[in-house]
């Protein structure tokens, strides 16, 4: 059967961290902090216009915070439900973008992050976590 | 068992509206599982959709209309089995056919009462989908049952009736609803069209 990925000649990726703050964050800086990261990751795929798709959600003991970002001529969509500061938690980013190979997709998701840990250096510290086995072991089997 | 599929493209709007469906279901008492499909190796709306209090089953790693396309089969099948619920909301991933994922429901074995298949469009990127990717835009609406005329809330007046008119002209015998599935605006119509109480 034929790939419908292939059909709408997209390319995709995913990948997660975990993420530990300097200082515990409250709901709006949180929001403003990951908005820019996920503005670094749009950058990272290094074409103005992106037709598709790049989500986050990160989840932490206080709730959750998502992010969607689907047009160029819109802001980045941030919601999120969160019940104190929080200074940890796990990020996770999916991209599906037409006109874009997968390697091109997880490139723009390595160098944006890349570009927002150089500028966040003093606040948030990144691990990636860059299986699914391996995320999968992390949640418990989740 | 009812099915709901929610299509369409990437960026649709397909994860609030299943938290939207989702959550009404259960305030009338129904119990409903989710069938989420990523395309990715890494599952982002599963983990959004359990935050909401939603029973979710995230499949990852590839399409449910063709790489994945067994694995729909068996999960339908440990649903109907284990979980019995009233209703199965599958939202595929934003590069899916639609067609080829009832197709999968029928060969499913799981005889459900009912399938119905909402395909979502967006209408502030309507006329762009239709310029980049008319055959496949075209593909994800043609099998639907209906066409959701999705984030009304950010697109209104001619561009509304532009986007409507488009819809209208690739799938002249669409039934068409506007939707909100971020304010809820238009999903008591929607509802009615799907045949939900």
């Amino acid at each position: 059967m034929e790939d419908s990925k292939r059909l709408a000649e997209a390319g995709s990726s995913g990948m997660a961290w975990d993420v530990r703050f300097a200082a515990a964050m409250e709901e709006k800086e949180l929001q403003d902090t990951l908005t820019a990261w996920m503005g670094e990751m749009v950058r990272g795929m290094g074409k103005e216009h992106i037709l598709g798709h790049i989500k986050a959600v990160f989840r932490c003991p206080q709730g959750w915070v998502r992010l969607n970002f689907v047009d160029p001529r819109l802001p980045i969509d941030v919601q999120s439900s969160l019940s104190g500061p929080v200074a940890s938690g796990r990020m996770k980013a999916m991209a599906a973008l037409v006109g874009f190979e997968d390697h091109e997709v997880h490139r723009g998701l390595e160098e944006g992050t890349g570009a927002f840990q150089s500028k966040a250096a003093d606040k948030v510290v990144l691990s990636s976590v860059r299986r699914a086995a391996e995320i999968l072991s992390l949640e418990g089997g989740e | 068992m009812i099915i709901i599929q929610v299509a369409g493209f990437l960026g649709s709007g397909k994860t609030t509206l299943m938290i939207r469906l989702g959550k009404a279901l259960a305030e009338q008492g129904r119990r409903a599982v989710i069938i989420v499909n990523e395309v990715g190796e890494v599952g982002v709306d599963g983990d959004l959709l359990a935050s909401q209090g939603l029973q979710a089953l995230e499949l990852t790693e590839g399409c449910i209309c063709c790489s994945l396309s067994g694995t729909l089969q068996n999960t339908l099948r440990m649903v109907k089995t284990e979980l019995s619920p009233d209703f199965v909301l599958i939202e595929p991933t934003g590069l899916a056919l639609p067609g080829r994922i009832n197709g999968i429901i029928r060969t499913s074995l799981v005889e459900p009462e009912r399938v119905v298949t909402v395909a979502l469009v967006d209408a502030f990127r309507a006329e762009d989908l239709a310029r980049e990717t008319r055959t496949f835009f075209l593909r994800q609406m043609e099998s639907a049952d209906l066409v959701a005329l999705n984030k009304v809330d950010l697109v209104q007046g001619e561009a509304l009736d532009r986007a409507e008119a488009l819809v209208r002209e690739l799938c002249p015998d669409a039934r068409v609803v506007r939707l909100s599935a971020r304010t809820g605006e238009g999903m008591n119509e929607l509802a009615g069209l799907m045949g939900l109480p």
